[in-house]
């Protein structure tokens, strides 16, 4: 019990330096960018230097870099993110909106990909060196390398042949609902498209740790064990092998937030899903930067919990790790 | 709870969506007079009129506060809006204005003199954005509730001051801090206060505005068809034309590239419509003393050679396919304030080679030009990634036309943050390719090349010339109209022969509308879409009473197969899963 309280609370306090590491990261991540905000927002011949002067002095920027610093840290330990240098309004009020919507896009092809990584990956490692085996590792292969841009872009095609299907947007605008269930059928309708994009994106790489981790487990002496006490293939599956082989899958659904994001900007933008990935791309081109300090400081607090998470999970499930 | 139970779970949860699909309402069809226009440029800012930067803002804007006047369609005639009347007197410089008696805010309260004034004061303020349209107001005075006298020097007040500054409910905004107010609050009640034919009902951040029509609007003349207008926004403009195709928006702005007019044109329900062009794309030559380009630039023979050498005519047609008009100034060539006498540089090859010859320029060994210190005539344009055509038009331009002359030109695309910090403040970079708009009614654009501009961050050239800045304060400071055309001219003739810049070409912005639509004006410069129009969402009105919603009864059945497929995995792993030995 000892082992595993001194083990939490390492992770912790590792978990805590880093999110502190990736505060100060953050600052001069997007300030090495070129160009400034303020050439970059307000390019008009009208503006007369005093003006200009006067927008450099609204954002903070005409103080010296070591004291944006010190400001920074300050706002960001007591949870003030600062004002959008474009929206003018406080950073959470722009980015909590976004990151709702995007949760309601990326949990469910987080879980989708997961799911449908697992059955693939279990289906082609029990008949593997098949032709179902290859079918299905292909496809996974086809799609993780896939550019999300492209394939967004052919299912638009494909939903303008069809037609009724909205290809942009959350919801349709201008409409009158008369309930809740048509809302959210509205809803669904909306998020068809960019679910399957990012689901089918994300789904190969699980399908592959799955079926290689399970094709290791089916050399393990329990396995083969099981065989010879008769027990049927099913039950060696998922009773015997998948457990095990689930282990590495904890590490890569932990790491793999990150690129859950990543893979939500161009979904977004593709289909004009008004999540933080859309803000990001959106501040980037215009060098808001506490845009995008609050937005990758939500984005690494939420990789680094969830790492948190799967360390405590890992430890959980092999004890080994624990007293290490 | 056993396999059987989840399973009926599942199944019922999918039933219960399925069911909910079949039942949906198309309600936009029992909706017709919302129209809703895409928006692929500039996102939205804010809703203060005072400090909003984008096109999108100004003309959202323009439909909810009134202006004391506006402009006619060929941008020469003031028409009335918030004001009745009006009459100005150069001699003193002062204009007396006389409000329309009927105008009232939305909340219902008149809207005054005091409301003018104080709108005009916030305007003044070093944080406005209106700052530079004011700044030659030196006084205003009201001596009722419905006049309004400015005293003011420069007859550029008749051209930038009556037409821009939006006007204000002094009640509600004196209870705010106007330079950080977001113009719109969903928090308070009302929510906002205007005095236009449309209301902001809506504003969701990064997604849309709604505007409702106001049904105190003073002006019967102007009242709009339509019932509301939504403002969607958008990152690509692919997406945009296709939710277009998809029939999810019915018009959109405020321009694409030629390269998509395929796509609407293969569209049977689709306007395509262009329009006066509101922007040019130039050449800007580094001629700034103390930059850091090739030197060989600051001499005026190499940029009058570099001019002939370029095939304007030819170039326009490749990248524009059409959509736009050779230029030889700073300004579209329906512009007021264009000079028709100016012509674009003819393409001469041999005259280009006889000027480089002839000012010391020789060919080297290797087919490329030194200066007579032996610097090379090695070039490289810089042009913003995301304009694709823009890098085609640089890459002709360095492959097809310079290189016939001995110069040798390399092109590179990135984001424009980049080239600003490549260009400002040290002016390392040799030649930018770029675009400005141009305010449609007024000379404004040519502050562009003022000395001053350089440390502004607004010259990429660099271009300093006394005698240009003391020029521009003439035209600034002139008494009459015509005094200000006639220096316009001037200005541009210098820029015409000193050629910092080497103006390109004009493209008509390309925008496009559902023919379930009628009334729309295409004669206003920057299009019925492009952000300019005050007119298009007062004339405006659906063409018949097809219902405008969409057949999704496929859609639902898909999305009812989808959740099914969905909820049955779940199901089947959760069972297997935890199948216990």
């Amino acid at each position: 019990m000892k082992g595993l309280a001194s083990y939490f609370t390492k992770r912790v306090v590792f978990a805590v330096v880093t999110i502190f590491i990736i505060i100060s990261f953050n600052f001069f991540l997007f300030r090495i960018l070129p160009g400034n905000p303020i050439e970059l927002l307000y390019r008009n011949p009208m503006l007369t230097k005093a003006q200009i002067d006067a927008l450099y002095h609204q954002f903070g920027l005409d103080k010296p870099l070591w004291e944006q610093f010190l400001i920074y840290i300050y706002n960001s330990l007591t949870g003030n993110l600062g004002i959008s240098f474009y929206y003018k309004q406080p950073v959470t009020n722009v980015l909590i909106p976004a990151l709702e919507n995007s949760l309601i896009l990326l949990v469910p092809a987080t879980i989708l990909s997961i799911a449908l990584g697992i059955i693939t990956g279990v289906v082609s490692a029990w008949h593997r060196g098949t032709k179902l085996d290859f079918a299905l590792l292909g496809s996974a292969l086809a799609f993780y390398t896939m550019p999300t841009f492209w394939l967004g872009s052919i299912f638009i095609i494909v939903a303008l042949y069809i037609g009724g299907i909205p290809v942009s947007g959350m919801y349709s605008l201008g409409l009158n609902y008369t309930g809740i269930i048509p809302r959210i059928m509205d809803l669904l309708s909306h998020l068809m498209l960019p679910l399957i994009t990012l689901t089918l994106v994300l789904y190969g790489e699980f399908t592959i740790i799955m079926r290689n981790s399970l094709i290791d487990v089916f050399t393990e002496d329990y396995i083969i064990t099981a065989k010879a006490k008769g027990a049927d293939d099913k039950r060696i599956i998922w009773e015997h092998a998948y457990p095990n082989a689930l282990l590495p899958m904890v590490s890569i659904i932990a790491i793999n937030f990150g690129l859950v994001v990543a893979g939500a900007v161009l979904t977004e933008t593709v289909f004009s899903w008004p999540g933080i990935g859309l803000m990001i791309y959106d501040a980037i081109i215009s060098r808001d930067y506490p845009i995008l300090q609050g937005a990758f400081l939500i984005i690494s607090i939420t990789v680094v919990i969830a790492n948190l998470i799967a360390d405590f999970v890992y430890s959980y499930l092999d004890p080994r790790i624990r007293y290490k | 709870m056993n396999k059987g139970i989840k399973i009926f779970i599942a199944l019922a949860i999918a039933a219960f969506l399925l069911a909910g699909s079949f039942t949906i309402p198309n309600s936009r069809a029992s909706s017709t007079s919302t129209f809703i226009v895409g928006w692929g440029g500039t996102a939205l800012d804010n809703l203060n009129p005072f400090t909003t930067y984008a096109q999108v803002s100004l003309w959202i804007l323009t439909n909810v506060y009134d202006t004391l006047c506006v402009f006619s369609a060929n941008q020469t005639q003031l028409l009335p809006d918030l004001a009745q009347s009006w009459q100005i007197y150069p001699g003193n410089g002062t204009a007396v204005v006389h409000l329309n008696p009927n105008a009232k805010w939305s909340d219902g309260l008149p809207v005054t003199s005091q409301d003018v004034n104080y709108s005009y004061y916030l305007a003044a303020q070093s944080w406005s954005r209106l700052y530079p349209y004011v700044n030659m107001i030196t006084s205003i005075s009201t001596p009722d509730e419905n006049t309004v006298i400015f005293h003011y020097h420069g007859a550029l007040f008749q051209l930038v001051a009556l037409n821009n500054v939006f006007i204000v409910p002094y009640h509600i905004w004196k209870n705010v801090n106007a330079s950080t107010y977001f113009g719109y609050n969903s928090t308070s009640s009302p929510h906002f206060v205007g005095s236009g034919p449309f209301l902001i009902t809506n504003y969701t951040p990064n997604q849309y505005v709604q505007i409702t029509k106001n049904p105190n609007y003073f002006n019967k003349n102007r009242m709009p068809h339509i019932d509301s207008v939504i403002f969607q926004f958008f990152t690509s403009m692919t997406t945009m034309i296709s939710a277009f195709q998809a029939g999810q928006i019915d018009a959109f702005g405020p321009y694409v590239e030629p390269s998509q007019v395929g796509l609407i044109k293969n569209d049977t329900n689709a306007v395509l419509v262009t329009s006066p062009s509101v922007e040019y794309f130039y050449l800007s030559f580094n001629v700034y003393p103390q930059g850091q380009g090739n030197p060989t630039l600051r001499d005026v023979n190499v940029r009058h050679a570099l001019a002939h050498a370029i095939d304007l005519q030819n170039l326009t047609q490749l990248i524009w396919h059409g959509y736009a008009v050779p230029t030889a100034t700073q300004f579209p060539p329906t512009h007021p304030y264009a000079d028709p006498s100016l012509k674009p540089y003819s393409y001469n090859i041999t005259l280009a080679n006889q000027i480089l010859d002839s000012h010391g320029y020789k060919m080297g060994p290797n087919g490329y030009r030194v200066s007579p210190n032996g610097t090379p005539l090695k070039y490289t344009i810089i042009v913003p990634s995301s304009m694709p055509e823009e890098i085609n038009a640089a890459n002709i331009i360095a492959t097809n036309y310079w290189s016939k002359i001995g110069v040798q030109t390399t092109v590179q695309a990135m984001d424009t943050g980049t080239m600003s910090a490549i260009i400002w403040p040290d002016f390392k970079q040799d030649i930018d390719l770029w675009d400005w708009l141009v305010g449609p009614a007024d000379p404004t654009i040519l502050s562009v090349f003022l000395s001053t501009q350089t440390e502004t961050g607004t010259s990429d050239s660099g271009y300093t010339n006394l005698s240009y800045d003391a020029l521009y304060n003439q035209m600034v400071n002139a008494s009459t109209l015509q005094e200000v055309k006639n220096i316009s001219y001037q200005l541009q003739v210098t820029l015409y022969n000193d050629l910092p810049y080497l103006p390109l070409y004009c493209p008509e912005p390309i925008q496009s509308y559902s023919k379930k639509w009628t009334n729309i004006s295409t004669d206003y410069p920057g299009g019925p879409f492009g952000g300019y129009d005050w007119r298009t969402f007062l004339t405006v009105e659906p063409l018949s009473s097809v219902p405008q919603g969409q057949n999704n009864t496929m859609l639902y059945i898909g999305i009812g197969i989808i959740v099914v497929i969905i909820i049955a995995a779940v199901a089947y792993i959760a069972i297997r899963g935890k199948k216990k030995k």
